[in-house]
């Protein structure tokens, strides 16, 4: 059995303290420092929760994009058909449900944020823990991907500013964004779907906070990080 | 290669060879080659089946190179360094030998591994081959490159640290899982991922790698949510009904968690007895002993019975009958199950016999209801005889709980014989005595013949006899293994061979049976079927055959059986006399 090296929280060059705005920020240009300056301080509560709220907004914002997009798209279409039938009637029909599905998503996305985090938290632990040998606090896993989501925010920004001036609710900010043409369950549009910019850049963060936390080179913990959330994914829909 | 490593090794593989031969003399590992045997037997005799054809496909046997070659791969880097035996460490590492000279001595037993794997696969698959040899030597070949590529992983891995070789290894199991399942996918058409994890529900576990809202309005969602939902407005009620019943329970956990850290008890004395008491349950159990007397292992002295029959080694069935009335959980048991079995039978009898008199005098009388009373009685009998094994394993006041005495008992003066028969006299009277309490309600309502009861009366000792018997000599071999410093367990094809046995010692007397009762019956006129005593054709010859055909065929399988129960007591007593108990006769 290998002994297992806990990660020195309290290093001896501690980083200055910043804001949370700043952390922020600096998450965009230097996010290496900012988690260093995370894992030498004790657990804070706002770290996690402001910026899952944050993601959580987004997305909905995104929700309600592809969703106006959605709608214009079906009524473009209904005008040009023209001829009332049965699935109008459907539709009107199923107008409640409709509402429904909508909250749902709605709250789906809210929760998925805040589940995700910790779902991810966890994974990142489980690396941590399972393939690196090292120990490190969970609450700090939620704190490192809570930050990272702050890039997923702004992702999701995007991705509702290129669906409002694409018109198209499955533009991504991603290689799929070339071949529109194609259906979306393709494999091939799949795939380029998984090089989304934002994604790739979030796990990136991820893998740099992992390896912080864990203390392992980069290439160990972008390994771990990569292979779940990119290769896995990938090879999901190549063995699907 | 040099000569002394190479006389070294097959000094060691001759010597381990005959060790394997001296080891066939155990009956468990006989067995256990037997059935290695057979595995590699049935193949061979089935090799010119189709199957074999397909099996040396090119796209299977390709596969299988693959699979060999990552997983000697793997199988290498896994572990740091070679295995060695220790005696090599402190022999062959320490002469001067050469690192390439001690890597191929370590190599030597895979090249013979892969000769004979070579051979034997050549062999099972030649029917299917066009040249056979060639494919022979490409086998042994590959399987040597693989050995080579496991062995340079392991020197490989072994430059590693120890904690970087641990990461490193579970990156090689990853990617060669994932080379692996896409060259199934590839290759063969597999499918490995189920459609729903597809879905784009099931991206949210890629979260933060995955747009949120894309998962969250999908249909799949809303369609499972509705399956889950309860049709009708108050479906939101009951969610919160269940919700608060769900966190009530969660309260309490909680609660009766905060209250039990709270608790000002003294957790370490009572918890250090307990643990002692467990801990010597659980040694008496791997020593094979009895746990009952465990808690309490003192009891006030008694007087031997001034009666002539305990005198000698009736010395040790009065120790035993002893024991037997300090067994009080054991007597508990018995008396439950007796209950249970004795008062469902009498029950069934008293319900089968008064729906008998409400039948007509003339048909109770008649032939066919004779019979039907007679075989029903017959069934119950042999259904009391039945739970012989299970009250056996009930009363284990025999070599059971004697075995660590052995040595005493050795010192003896008295035969072997009646040692033996002494041991086992206890365990067959309370399982006689349990069977009694079902067999005299069936004797009251069954009115057998005398000849029949007196046969009843007979047979059920000379069934727990033979069980005592065949579980004894499984008790004596292991309280010699025990006695001898092997403090083992049984295994469990031991235990399957003496539960194997305890049928087969009936097998002569069942073969007598089906002997008699077929002459028997041919000379009264009776046509038996060849289930045994239904199907009867002629019932007034069964009449007769049920007077006199029926006492003389039991007679003739009972004393088959006191028979085979006298070997075995024989047996017992041989192997009581033979077993060697000392730890320095080992």
């Amino acid at each position: 059995m290998i002994p297992m090296p806990v990660t020195p929280l309290n290093s001896s060059a501690v980083p200055a303290s910043s804001s949370l705005a700043a952390k922020l920020l600096d998450m965009f240009a230097s996010p290496s420092e900012v988690f260093d300056e995370v894992v030498a301080a004790p657990p804070c509560f706002a770290n996690w929760l402001v910026p899952t709220v944050l993601v959580a907004l987004a997305s909905l914002f995104l929700l309600r994009a592809s969703s106006n997009e959605a709608v214009s798209v079906t009524t473009t279409l209904q005008a040009v058909e023209a001829q009332p039938t049965a699935s109008d009637t459907a539709a009107v029909q199923s107008g409640p449900a409709s509402v429904d599905a909508q909250r749902l998503s709605a709250l789906v996305t809210c929760g998925g944020a805040f589940a995700g985090t910790f779902w991810s938290a966890f994974l990142l632990w489980f690396i941590g823990r399972a393939f690196l040998g090292t120990r490190f606090s969970y609450l700090k896993t939620v704190e490192v991907v809570a930050l990272a989501g702050i890039v997923v925010a702004l992702g999701t920004i995007v991705t509702a500013l290129l669906i409002g001036m694409s018109g198209d609710p499955a533009t991504r900010p991603a290689l799929s964004f070339f071949v529109r043409r194609l259906p979306s369950t393709d494999h091939f549009r799949l795939i380029l779907d998984t090089l989304n910019f934002f994604h790739l850049w979030t796990i990136t963060v991820l893998a740099i906070g992992l390896s912080r936390l864990s203390g392992v080179s980069f290439k160990e913990s972008a390994f771990w990080v990569f292979g779940y959330w990119f290769v896995a994914r990938v090879a999901l829909i190549l063995l699907g | 290669m040099n000569r002394a490593l190479l006389y070294l090794w097959f000094a060691l593989l001759k010597r381990r060879f005959l060790d394997f031969v001296r080891s066939l003399r155990r009956p468990t590992t006989l067995i256990g080659f037997i059935y290695v045997l057979g595995l590699l037997g049935v193949p061979f005799w089935f090799r010119h089946h189709d199957i074999f054809r397909h099996l040396v496909e090119r796209d299977i046997l390709i596969t299988g190179a693959l699979l060999m070659f990552v997983g000697s791969l793997i199988k290498g880097f896994w572990q740091r360094g070679l295995v060695f035996e220790p005696p090599d460490i402190e022999f062959v590492f320490t002469s001067p030998f050469t690192q390439r000279q001690v890597v191929c001595y370590r190599l030597l037993p895979n090249y013979l591994y892969a000769l004979v794997q070579g051979l034997v696969l050549a062999a099972l698959f030649a029917p299917h081959l066009s040249h056979p040899v060639l494919m022979a030597a490409g086998l042994i070949l590959f399987q040597i490159t693989c050995f080579h590529v496991s062995t340079g992983a392991s020197l490989y891995a072994g430059t590693f640290p120890e904690d970087r070789h641990h990461r490193l290894r579970c990156m090689l199991l990853g990617a060669g899982f994932l080379f692996t399942a896409f060259y199934f996918r590839a290759a063969w058409g597999v499918k490995f991922v189920p459609a729903f994890v597809l879905s784009p529900v099931a991206r949210l576990l890629f979260y933060p790698a995955v747009t949120l809202p894309e998962a969250a309005s999908s249909s799949a969602l809303y369609k499972w949510v509705l399956r889950l939902a309860p049709t009708g407005s108050l479906w939101l009620q009951q969610l919160w009904s269940a919700v608060l019943y769900l966190g009530a329970i969660t309260v309490a956990a909680g609660v009766s968690l905060w209250w039990l850290f709270r608790l000002k008890a003294n957790l370490f004395e009572p918890s250090l007895a307990t643990t002692s008491r467990a801990a010597e349950r659980r040694m008496r159990l791997r020593q094979g002993r009895d746990l009952a007397t465990a808690g309490k292992t003192e009891a006030d002295s008694a007087r031997l019975p001034s009666l002539s029959i305990f005198g000698g080694v009736g010395a040790i069935v009065w120790k035993n009958l002893l024991a037997a009335r300090r067994s009080r959980r054991q007597l508990l048991v018995a008396f439950i199950l007796t209950a249970l079995y004795a008062g469902s039978l009498v029950a069934l009898l008293q319900h089968i016999h008064t729906e008998l008199r409400a039948v007509s005098p003339d048909q109770v009388t008649s032939a066919e209801v004779t019979m039907g009373r007679f075989t029903f009685h017959l069934g119950v009998a042999a259904w009391i005889a039945i739970l012989s094994p299970f009250f056996q394993r009930i009363f284990p006041f025999d070599f059971r709980r004697d075995g660590r005495h052995l040595l005493d008992f050795r010192t003896l003066p008295a035969s072997s014989l009646w040692l033996v028969l002494a041991e086992v006299a206890v365990p067959v009277g309370c399982v006689v005595l349990c069977q009694a309490a079902g067999l005299i309600p069936l004797l009251i309502y069954a009115r057998f013949d005398r000849p029949i009861v007196l046969l009843l009366l007979f047979a059920y000792p000379a069934i727990a006899l033979a069980l005592n018997c065949v579980w004894n000599l499984h008790y004596l071999l292991s309280a010699t293994r025990q006695a001898a410093g092997h403090a083992q367990s049984p295994s469990a094809v031991g235990t399957v061979m003496v539960v194997v046995l305890s049928f087969l010692v009936f097998i002569p007397a069942v073969w007598t049976t089906r002997f008699l009762a077929r002459c028997l019956s041919e000379r009264a006129g009776v046509a038996l079927t060849a289930d045994g005593l239904q199907g009867l054709a002629n019932s007034d010859a069964w009449l007769k055959f049920l007077h006199t055909g029926i006492p003389l065929t039991g007679a003739g399988a009972l004393a088959v059986q006191y028979l085979v129960d006298f070997l075995l007591l024989l047996a017992l007593a041989r192997l009581f006399q033979r077993a060697e108990v000392s730890h320095d006769s080992q």
